[in-house]
C-alpha cells in the first residue's frame, strides 16, 4: 500500500521527516517496506518549451527541435518521439543530467546534427509504465497547456516527484490504512495530532432524476448501503496535473477526469466508487442482486466472465453491468463521449467480494478495499466529494436526488474497560490518564465513568470490536518497547517425551552413530512413484487439486524417495552412499476414515566402499546392511530377536535378496536389494535398503530391567559343521537348534558357509556352552552335542562332517 | 684329575664359554653341557660320594655354588637375549603412524533437526512438553477453531492443500502447526496445571518452489495458557529464545502485527547478524531481520475450545525452522534443505 506523504500533509502537519516516520510506523503500526523518493538520483531535468520542430532531412522520424530551456539561447535537441510538436511544455534532460538508472546525458551529434540533451518520456525519468497515461505511453510527456510553469525550472515539483511515498506491508485487518484519511489518523496518533480534512460545499440542482431512475437491492444484508448520484453535462478530458500527480504517486494510472476522480476519492476515503455512463443504461433501472449461475459478463478488460450464484452483480434490471465492487462491464463505462454520469457508492459484503475476486482472479483496488472492510460513516461523504470534484473539474450539474437501494445502519462496537484491566493483560501498570491519552491520540471517543471507561469504536476502524483489540492499540501506541520482559510464573510439570518421540530421537542418534547421514524428502510425491511400488493398494491419499505432477500424492513409504536421492547424488560423483530418513507416511481411505500416520525409518547403503591404501573397496552387499539392522535393533533395545523371512512378492526389491523383517508374527519392515528392473531404470549402483515402522517397534522396546549376573565360569566352545540341502536357510537351522532348548547351549554363531555343489550348503557353527554353577564335563557337553546332531540329521538330513 | 682341579677348570671354562653365547640355542646346549644328565657339573656332583666326608663337604659346597651361579647367569643371559629380540622386533614393526586410519562411516543430522533438537532441549528445560500433532489435519482445527472461519482473508495467506472437497469438515495438509493449540485446548485438564507446549513439524502451502519459497517447510509453535499470562511474559520468553538461537549479543525488538488467532499480535526482529545492525542486503538495509510471529491468544480461540477467556490468558508464537536454518548457516536456497545433496549434508557432520 503506497501512502503519499505530500497528500497526507494536506491534512496533517507531520513533525518529522519521512525516514523517522517510517521507523515509527514500522514500530507502532505497519511494516514499511520502502520509502520511495521519485526524484532521487535525478538531476538537471527541467521544463522546456519547443519553439520550433522540423523534420531531420534524411530521417523518417527524427526531428530537430529548438527548445527554450530558460537560457539566453535556444537549445537544439534531436528527438524521435512521434508526439512532439511546436509549442509544447516538455521534460528536458540537459547535458550533464542524470536520468533513470543513473544514466548520464551528454551533448552529442546525430547524423551530423548537434543535440544538447534529451526530451524525455515519463518512463525515462523513472516512472513505471503501469502509471504512465496511455496517451503518453509511446512518446514524450507533454504538460497541459493551462498548467502555469516557469521554463527552465526543475521538473520535479510539477510532476509530484519531490514526494516521499511509504510502501506499507499492510496486514489484512487494517483496511482503514488503505486510505489517505486513515493513514492521516494513524500518523496523527503517533504525534498527538488530529488531521484536518477539507470542507466542501456541493451545489446541486433540483431535477426529476429520482422520478426517471429507479434503484433496488435484493439482498440488503449483503449490500447494506447502496446509493447513486447523477451528474449530467460533464465534459470528459484529461485530468489536471495535480490530480495526475496524486494518482501516479500511489500507483494508479490517470485515465480521464471522471475515472481519475473516482480513483482519487477511493484512495482518499478508502471508499471505492463506480461511474457508469447513464445514457448506456436503457432501462433507467439499477438492480443489485446475486448473479445467476453461469451468467456471463464481459468486463471492461474485454474478458467474458462466467458468474456463480454467490457473486453479487449490479444489473440494468436484466443483465449485469458490473461485478459488484470488483469491475464494471465493457458497455457502460465512461468513455470520451460520456456526458451523463451515474456515480455509485456502496458497501458490498467483504466475503462475497473476496471469493468472487479470487475465483475470477480479478483483484482490483476496489475489491481489496471491500474485502478488508471500509468506513461506513463516509459512504455518502465520499460520493458527495466525488460529485463536487467532478463539477469543479469536468463541469456539469449534480442532481440533488440521492437514490438509495439500501441503507442499513451498521452495528457500532463499544466496550467497558479500565486502565488496570488493560495493564494486567499487557504486563505494564498504566494510569487512567495514560489510557485516555491513547484514546485521544487515536481519535476514539469514550466516556469516563469513575475508573471505568466506555469506549466507542468508530466505523472508521472496522478492526476494533473487542477488549483485546483495545489492548493492542494501547500497547502499540505506548510502544511495545516500553513493556517489561518477564517470564510466566507458573507450576512447571515434567516435560517428558512420549515413548514414540523418545524412540524417534534414539533411532536418529543410533543411525548417525552408525555413520549414516540424515535426509529429508518431500511428503508430496509424484503419482507414478506410488504406482511403481504398489499398484494393488487403494488406500493411497491423492490430492484432488495438486499444484504440479511432482507433488500429487501423499507418500506411503520413504524408500522410493530415497532412490531419487541416491540417483541424484550418484549423478554428482557420489559412488558410495549411506543415508537414512525418519518421517511420517500416510495411508487410509480418507473419504471414510481418518488416515493412519506411520512413523518410519528408511536406511540405504549404496555403491562401493571407497578404495584406500589398506585395500580395494568392495561393493556393498546384503549382509553389510542386515548387520546394520541387527546393530540398530540391539541398540534400540528390542529384547526379542527379529527374523528375516525371505519373500519374493515385492516389486521394489530383488526377489532373491529381500525379506520381511518380523518380530513374533508381526511384520515391522522390509529389507533387500533394489529390484534389478528398478536399478536399471534409475541407473543405480548396487543399493540395499531397509525400512521399518517405528510405531510398530514401540510395543517391543519397553524398558524392562533384568537382573544380570556376570558368569563366574568360562564358557566352552565346540565347532560343528555339516552339509545340508539348500532349501534350508541358516535361520531355519538356528531356530531348530534353539528350539531344542539344550540346558547349557548359550550361543550359536555361524562362522563359515560354502557351497560344494548346486544342491548343498556346508554350514559351520561355533556353539558356546555355559554352566554358571560348575565346570562342564566333556560327557555333559558331548551329550548335548549328540542330541543336536541327531536332530539335524533327522530333521534336515544333515551330513555331519 | 682330582675333583677340585676339575672344578676350577670347569669354573674357568664356564666364564669363557659364557662370554661367547649369543642365542637361545647356545644357552640350551651350554646348559646341557654343564647341567645336563651327563653334564660336567652333574658328573662332579655324582662322584661326590666317592670323596671323604671333609672333601665332600668342601667340594660339594663349591659345586653347588657353581651350579647356582650358572643358573643365575643363564637367566640373566636369557633376559638379555629376549630384550635384544624385542628390540629387533620393535625396529622391524615400526610403521608410519601418520598414514590415514581405517575410515569408519561418519553420519550427520539434517540441519532442520539440528535446529529443532536444539530448540526442543531449550524449551523442555523450561517445562514445555511436546505435541507434534499430525501433518494431516482437518479444517476445524487448522482454521475454524483458530478464528479463521470460511471466507476469512487469512485463508488466502495460507493457501492450503485440501485432501477432500465439500465435506462438512474437510481434511487437509496442515498449513501451520497452530492446530496443536486447538487440540491442546480441547484436551487439556487445567487441574493438572497450565499448558506449556511446543509443537513442530512439517506444514504445507500452495507455493511454487523457488529459492525463497517451498510448498513444504517446518514450523515450531509455542503455546502457554494459564491465569494471568501477560504480553510481558511473551516478550520475556521470546527474548530468551531468540538470544539462545541467534546469540546473546543480539538485540530483540517487537512490532505490532496481525494474526487471526492472536490479539494483540507481534512480530519479532533480531538485530542483523551479518552487519550488526548497520544495514546490509540481508536485512534490506533496516539493520533488523524478521524472525517470528506471536501474540496473546485470541478469546475466540479459547471459546471455540470451551475455555473461558475471562479466566485464562495465553500466548503463542510460531517460528519458521527453515528460516532459522537459512539464517544461521547462510543457506542461499530453501530447496537445498530438501534436495539432499550429500555435499550439503556432509557439512553438518559434528553439528549434532
Amino acid at each position: 500500500m503506497l501512502i503519499s506523504l505530500d497528500w497526507v500533509k494536506e491534512y496533517l502537519d507531520l513533525p518529522v521527516n519521512a525516514k523517522e516516520l517510517a521507523v515509527k510506523t514500522t514500530m507502532t503500526s505497519q511494516e514499511v517496506d520502502e520509502i520511495i523518493e521519485p526524484a532521487k538520483g535525478l538531476k538537471k531535468i527541467v521544463i522546456g518549451k519547443t519553439i520550433e520542430v522540423s523534420p531531420m532531412p534524411g530521417s523518417d522520424h527524427l526531428k530537430i527541435c529548438q527548445v527554450d530551456v530558460g537560457e539566453k539561447n535556444l537549445s537544439q535537441i534531436i528527438c524521435g518521439a512521434p508526439n512532439i510538436s511546436q509549442n509544447q511544455n516538455v521534460i528536458i534532460a540537459l547535458p550533464g543530467a542524470r536520468i533513470k538508472n543513473n544514466v548520464k546525458i551528454k551533448r552529442s551529434k546525430m547524423r551530423g546534427y548537434e543535440s544538447n540533451g534529451m526530451i524525455c518520456s515519463l518512463e525515462e525519468i523513472g516512472f513505471s509504465s503501469s502509471v504512465v497515461p496511455k496517451e503518453f505511453a509511446n512518446g514524450i510527456y507533454i504538460f497541459p497547456h493551462d498548467l502555469k510553469v516557469k521554463i527552465g525550472d526543475p521538473v520535479f515539483s510539477y510532476l509530484g516527484m519531490n514526494d516521499h511515498i511509504l510502501d506499507l506491508d499492510l496486514t489484512p485487518n487494517r483496511g482503514d490504512l488503505q486510505s489517505i484519511r486513515g493513514a492521516s489518523y494513524e500518523f496523527g496518533a503517533f504525534y498527538h495530532l488530529k488531521p484536518h480534512f477539507q470542507k466542501f460545499n456541493l451545489k446541486t440542482n433540483s431535477d426529476d432524476f429520482a422520478n426517471k431512475f429507479k434503484v433496488s437491492v435484493t439482498d440488503s444484508h449483503l449490500v447494506p448501503v447502496y446509493q447513486l448520484r447523477n451528474i449530467s453535462n460533464v465534459k470528459i478530458a484529461s485530468s489536471p496535473q495535480w490530480l495526475k500527480n496524486r494518482l501516479w504517486n500511489v500507483g494508479i494510472r490517470p485515465i480521464n477526469n471522471i475515472v481519475d476522480i473516482t480513483n482519487y476519492v477511493m484512495y482518499l476515503y478508502g471508499q471505492p466508487l463506480h461511474a457508469f455512463d447513464v445514457n448506456t443504461i436503457q432501462s433507467n433501472h439499477i438492480l443489485v442482486r446475486k448473479a445467476k449461475d453461469k451468467e456471463i459478463i464481459e468486463t471492461l478488460d474485454g474478458v467474458n466472465r462466467e458468474l456463480k450464484d454467490q457473486d453479487l452483480v449490479v444489473t440494468d434490471g436484466k443483465n449485469p453491468i458490473a461485478i459488484a465492487g470488483i469491475m464494471g462491464d465493457l458497455y457502460h463505462e465512461i468513455t470520451e463521449n460520456t456526458t451523463n454520469v451515474l456515480l455509485e457508492s456502496a458497501i458490498f459484503n467483504s466475503q462475497h467480494v473476496r471469493e468472487t475476486a479470487k475465483r475470477l482472479n480479478l483483484r482490483s483496488e476496489s475489491s481489496i478495499r471491500f474485502e478488508r472492510g471500509i468506513n461506513s460513516d463516509t459512504v455518502s461523504e465520499a460520493i458527495d466529494y466525488a460529485a463536487y470534484l467532478i463539477q469543479k473539474i469536468a463541469g456539469g450539474t449534480v442532481s440533488q436526488d440521492v437514490l438509495f437501494g439500501s441503507k442499513v445502519e451498521l452495528p457500532k462496537y463499544h466496550i467497558m474497560t479500565n486502565a488496570k484491566a488493560i495493564g494486567q493483560k499487557i504486563g505494564l501498570t498504566i494510569s487512567t490518564e495514560q489510557l485516555t491519552n491513547v484514546l485521544n491520540d487515536l481519535a476514539i471517543s469514550y466516556k469516563s465513568q469513575g475508573d471505568s471507561i466506555l469506549v466507542n469504536f468508530p466505523h472508521r476502524r472496522p478492526d476494533l470490536m473487542i477488549e483485546e483489540d483495545l489492548d493492542e492499540e494501547v500497547a502499540r501506541i505506548i510502544g511495545y518497547d516500553k513493556l517489561p520482559m518477564t517470564l510466566p510464573k507458573a507450576q512447571i510439570n515434567p516435560a517428558l517425551l512420549t515413548p514414540l518421540q523418545a524412540l524417534v530421537k534414539k533411532s536418529r542418534q543410533i543411525m548417525i552413530g552408525c555413520g549414516f547421514s540424515e535426509i529429508m524428502n518431500y511428503t508430496l510425491v509424484p503419482k507414478n512413484e506410488i504406482e511403481d511400488l504398489t499398484s494393488k493398494v487403494n488406500d493411497t491419499i491423492i490430492l484432488p487439486n495438486p499444484m504440479t505432477k511432482d507433488h500429487e500424492v501423499v507418500r506411503r513409504n520413504l524408500r522410493r524417495g530415497m532412490l531419487d536421492v541416491l540417483h541424484y547424488n550418484q549423478m554428482r560423483s557420489s559412488k558410495f552412499q549411506h543415508l537414512f530418513e525418519i518421517g511420517h507416511t500416510y495411508t487410509g481411505n480418507i473419504k471414510k476414515t481418518q488416515p493412519f500416520e506411520h512413523t518410519k525409518l528408511a536406511v540405504a547403503l549404496s555403491g562401493k566402499y571407497p578404495n584406500t591404501w589398506l585395500g580395494k573397496g568392495k561393493n556393498v552387499n546384503f549382509y553389510d546392511l542386515s548387520g546394520i539392522l541387527t546393530s540398530f535393533m540391539k541398540q534400540i533395545g528390542i529384547k526379542k530377536s527379529f527374523n528375516i523371512i525371505p519373500q519374493n512378492s515385492e516389486e521394489f526389491f530383488h526377489p532373491g535378496q529381500s525379506g520381511k523383517i518380523m518380530i513374533d508374527n508381526n511384520q515391522i519392515g522390509v529389507i533387500g536389494k533394489i529390484n534389478p528392473n528398478l536399478e536399471h531404470r534409475l541407473d543405480l549402483l548396487p543399493t540395499y535398503i531397509f525400512e521399518i515402522e517405528l510405531n510398530k517397534l514401540l510395543e517391543y522396546s519397553h524398558k524392562k530391567f533384568i537382573k544380570i549376573t556376570v558368569p563366574k565360569l568360562n564358557p566352552v566352545e565346540r565347532d560343528i559343521s555339516f552339509f545340508v540341502s539348500k532349501k534350508y536357510h541358516n535361520q531355519d537351522l538356528i531356530l531348530a537348534m534353539q528350539n531344542l532348548n539344550l540346558p547349557h547351549l548359550s550361543q550359536i554363531e555361524l562362522f563359515d558357509i560354502y557351497s560344494p555343489d548346486e544342491k548343498v550348503n556346508s554350514y559351520a557353527y561355533t556353539l558356546t556352552f555355559l554352566n554358571n554353577e560348575k565346570t562342564l564335563t566333556d560327557e555333559e557337553i558331548n551329550a548335548e552335542l549328540a542330541s543336536l546332531t541327531s536332530m539335524l540329521q533327522e530333521k534336515f538330513s544333515a551330513k555331519i562332517r | 684329575m682330582d675333583l677340585e682341579k676339575e672344578l676350577i677348570q670347569l669354573q674357568k671354562d664356564i666364564s669363557e664359554k659364557f662370554a661367547s653365547i649369543k642365542s637361545t640355542e647356545e644357552i640350551n646346549s651350554f646348559k646341557v653341557e654343564i647341567l645336563g644328565k651327563k653334564g660336567r657339573l652333574t658328573r662332579i656332583l655324582k662322584s661326590l660320594s666317592t670323596l671323604s666326608k671333609d672333601q665332600r663337604k668342601n667340594i660339594g659346597q663349591k659345586a653347588n655354588e657353581i651350579r647356582d651361579m650358572v643358573n643365575q647367569k643363564i637367566e640373566i643371559k636369557q633376559q638379555e637375549i629376549a630384550q635384544k629380540l624385542i628390540a629387533q622386533e620393535i625396529v622391524k614393526d615400526t610403521i608410519d603412524v601418520t598414514l590415514p586410519g581405517k575410515k569408519p562411516l561418519i553420519g550427520s543430522k539434517h540441519v532442520l533437526n539440528i535446529i529443532i533438537d536444539d530448540l526442543v532441549d531449550f524449551f523442555r528445560s523450561m517445562g514445555f512438553s511436546i505435541n507434534e500433532g499430525t501433518e494431516i489435519e482437518d479444517d476445524k482445527h487448522n482454521f475454524e477453531m483458530l478464528n479463521i472461519p470460511k471466507g476469512h482473508p487469512a485463508r488466502d495467506m495460507q493457501d492450503t492443500f485440501f485432501l477432500t472437497n465439500g465435506l462438512e469438515n474437510d481434511l487437509l495438509l496442515r498449513s501451520q502447526t497452530s492446530p496443536s493449540q486447538a487440540h491442546d485446548l480441547e484436551n487439556h485438564d487445567f487441574s493438572n496445571g497450565p499448558i506449556r507446549m511446543i509443537s513442530y513439524g512439517r506444514v504445507f502451502r500452495r507455493d511454487d518452489d523457488d529459492a525463497t519459497h517451498s510448498h513444504q517447510f517446518y514450523q515450531m509453535e509455542g503455546f502457554v495458557v494459564d491465569r494471568h499470562i501477560t504480553m510481558s511474559d511473551l516478550f520475556g520468553t521470546l527474548n530468551l529464545t531468540l538470544k539462545h538461537v541467534f546469540g546473546d549479543d543480539r538485540e530483540v525488538r517487537f512490532r505490532p502485527s496481525y494474526f487471526p488467532f492472536t490479539e494483540p499480535s507481534v512480530e519479532a526482529d533480531v538485530s542483523c547478524f551479518f552487519c550488526n545492525g548497520k544495514g546490509c542486503s540481508i536485512c534490506k538495509n533496516t539493520g533488523w531481520i524478521e524472525v517470528l510471529g506471536a501474540g496473546l491468544t485470541h478469546p475466540n480461540v479459547f471459546k471455540a475450545a470451551g475455555v473461558d477467556p475471562k479466566q485464562y490468558q495465553g500466548f503463542a508464537f510460531g517460528m519458521g525452522i527453515d528460516r532459522f536454518a537459512i539464517l544461521k548457516y547462510g543457506i542461499s536456497d530453501i530447496r537445498d534443505l530438501y534436495t539432499n545433496d550429500v555435499r550439503f549434508l556432509k557439512q553438518f557432520e559434528g553439528e549434532n
